[in-house]
């Protein structure tokens, strides 16, 4: 009983402290990228005409706050910040979150698609290369790691659009808006995610199943899927699921070239395009948007981490 | 009347990057029902090898190579792992050596327990009453309180009274303890053993308790075999072992054995070291410590030499002694 009452406190304990840790992760982000993006260049060298004075110029930093001192201009980006103000992008004339949202959903469909396919091919592939190890199953396993670590994601997404859209004709080469289009971007991006999941499951399982508790399991006389299922697979999963909360950071990285191979409208596009226009409140807002999701994930892993591990949570 | 488990001319091997070793070399033994046989011996003697090729649980890289394993008559080594799942399950229990490791950390000690019981078909509300029923057994105090508790939550002793539960969940007719004590305080170890004996004078189980501490052989054994690199070296009732060692290793492991009365400054100690496995001696294996080595041991590997009914050691010396 006395367990009972407290364990919901320790608990909200927990996620109150790690959301604390998160929220400061944020913050420097920010500040790293805002501090970067002023050392690239000033953008009013591309607003006005080239013809324009360095006074007009100065009148310009003026009118949006460029001249003041960096941790002024920061101070007011947070203030603003904590407000839902992004500040405004000079190229759309528009709120930069409003433009990052746009692009939002189709960087996390394809992230969270090529996290789903790594895992999908990742976990089983890794569970049976461990369990059968040294056989063929366990070779082949090793062949996709292999190939989907070695060849970077964009040069996956070439050989899958030579095979599938230029010889056999059945896939788009590129494109936005249907399944169809997003199944080699995912491929070739789920390629590399399941490679890492795969190793790390693999190593992971081949660790627990050689434990004691392993051991004292089939001394029981439980079948050899309930050993490996339950008893082994819980416990090599917690590894993992950290790894696949830092492997969507990775992704969404990834999905910068991805998305220029595929015409794919995501954020990694915009950023790119962003930083060449010296769009300062677009790559802030879409640096501090992907932070937030990176950090939230992070965040979800570790309270999922305390609730299937009772060492965490209670200890 | 045959015995519950007989073991004869059991080798086991090992790949290891070296090599294949034999772990386990030509090993022979049985335990009774109600009895306790200890297998003694120095770490890597193959104590623990020839347990785990009893419950069919050999590490990947071994595998039987000769002998049988007979179970209540039946040959455990023409069963298929299926079959084997069943008579660990039921049959066979066995404890291991470190009980901060041997539960999974991530599931509570009620569903640990009660995963003994699934061969059972048996309704929730059943399986918790004999989960806390196997758990008051082994003295856990007010068990239907612990059932929602975690490994982690409990001590070294009380996760080894755990392990005991759920072997007993099955009622097993044997009982392999594989050194269940080494990890744990002297006072706990007692504890311990004393439980597994009341159990046995319960159940009428036999055991098999692996130990490198003769105390507890003399305090909880009936019979004794003496392993040394792989063999068995002497082997019968405790009483006459320990009374009138045979075997020249026996005897050097008595000697350095301390007791209160001994007024030596320094234990008597067997020098040298035992042979690797990958570098055995071609004779006896103990050849090169022994003090009274003959010409031919290092040459030829000494044959058994039976003392009465129940006693046999394998030495060359029991040649002259016994013509």
């Amino acid at each position: 009983m006395h367990r009972k009452a407290r364990e919901p406190s320790v608990m909200t304990r927990f996620i109150f402290f790690r959301t604390q840790q998160a929220l400061v992760t944020v913050f420097l982000v920010t500040a790293i990228i805002f501090v970067i993006i002023r050392l690239v260049g000033d953008p009013t060298h591309l607003m006005l005409p080239p013809e324009a004075t360095e006074a007009d110029r100065a009148l310009l930093r003026d009118e949006m706050g460029l001249s003041d001192p960096i941790p002024i201009q920061y101070l007011r980006f947070v203030g603003d910040l904590v407000q839902g103000d992004m500040g405004t992008s000079y190229r759309f004339r528009r709120p930069a979150l409003d433009v990052v949202m746009e692009r939002l959903g189709a960087t996390l469909l394809l992230t969270s698609l090529s996290l789903g396919v790594g895992t999908l091919v990742g976990i089983p592939l890794g569970v049976a290369s461990a369990v059968r190890r040294d056989t063929v199953v366990d070779i082949l396993a090793k062949g996709v790691a292999i190939f989907g670590q070695a060849a970077p994601p964009f040069l996956l997404a070439l050989l899958l659009v030579r095979l599938f859209s230029v010889e056999l004709r059945w896939l788009p080469t590129s494109g936005y808006g249907s399944f169809s289009n997003l199944i080699l971007p995912a491929l070739a991006l789920g390629w590399y995610s399941a490679a890492g999941i795969l190793r790390l499951t693999r190593s992971s399982m081949l660790e627990v199943l050689g434990s004691e508790y392993v051991k004292m399991a089939r001394i029981k006389g439980l079948p050899a899927h309930v050993v490996i299922y339950k008893h082994a697979l819980k416990n090599a999963s917690l590894p993992v699921l950290t790894f696949m909360a830092l492997q969507f950071g990775i992704l969404m990285g990834g999905a910068v070239a991805i998305e220029a191979i595929f015409a794919w409208p995501g954020v990694g596009k915009l950023i790119l395009d962003s930083i060449s226009n010296l769009d300062y409140a677009v790559v802030q807002a879409a640096v501090t948007v992907s932070a937030l999701i990176f950090v939230g994930l992070n965040l979800a892993v570790d309270i999922l981490y305390a609730i299937i591990d009772p060492r965490i949570r209670l200890g | 009347m045959s015995p519950l488990l007989n073991v004869e001319n059991l080798v086991t091997w090992i790949a290891s990057p070296k090599g294949v070793i034999s772990a386990v070399d030509d090993v022979s033994f049985s335990v009774d029902s109600g009895r306790t046989l200890a297998l003694v011996g120095e770490s890597g003697s193959g104590k623990s090898m020839t347990c785990l090729s009893v419950m069919g649980l050999l590490p990947e890289s071994g595998k039987i190579g000769a002998g049988r394993i007979e179970f209540k008559g039946e040959n455990l080594l023409a069963k298929t792992p299926r079959e084997m799942e069943r008579i660990r399950g039921s049959q066979i229990g066995m404890i291991l050596q470190d009980p901060m490791t041997a539960l999974n950390p991530l599931f509570t000690i009620g569903d640990q327990v009660a995963e003994a019981f699934r061969r059972e078909k048996l309704s929730k509300a059943e399986i918790r009453d004999r989960v806390i029923d196997v758990l008051r057994k082994v003295r856990i105090p007010a068990p239907d309180k612990r059932l929602g508790a975690y490994p982690h939550q409990f001590s070294g002793g009380m996760r080894q009274r755990v392990a005991i539960a759920i072997n007993l969940a099955s009622s097993p007719r044997l009982l392999i303890a594989d050194e269940p004590t080494t990890a744990l305080d002297v006072t706990v170890q007692l504890q311990i053993l004393e439980l597994l004996r009341q159990i046995q004078g319960d159940t009428g189980m036999g055991m098999i308790l692996v130990t490198h501490d003769l105390h507890l052989v003399s305090r909880f054994c009936d019979d004794v075999a003496i392993m040394y690199a792989g063999r068995i070296v002497e082997a019968g009732p405790v009483s006459k072992v320990f009374n009138a060692p045979e075997h020249p290793y026996t005897q050097g492991l008595l000697d350095a054995v301390p007791t209160l009365d001994q007024d030596a400054e320094r234990l008597a100690l067997i020098p040298g070291n035992p042979p690797t496995m990958h570098n055995l001696p071609g004779g006896c294996r103990f050849e090169p410590r022994c003090p009274v080595s003959l010409g031919q041991c290092a040459s030829e590997y000494p044959e058994w030499y039976r003392l009465g009914q129940d006693r046999r050691v394998a030495c060359w010396q029991m040649k002259q002694r016994i013509a």
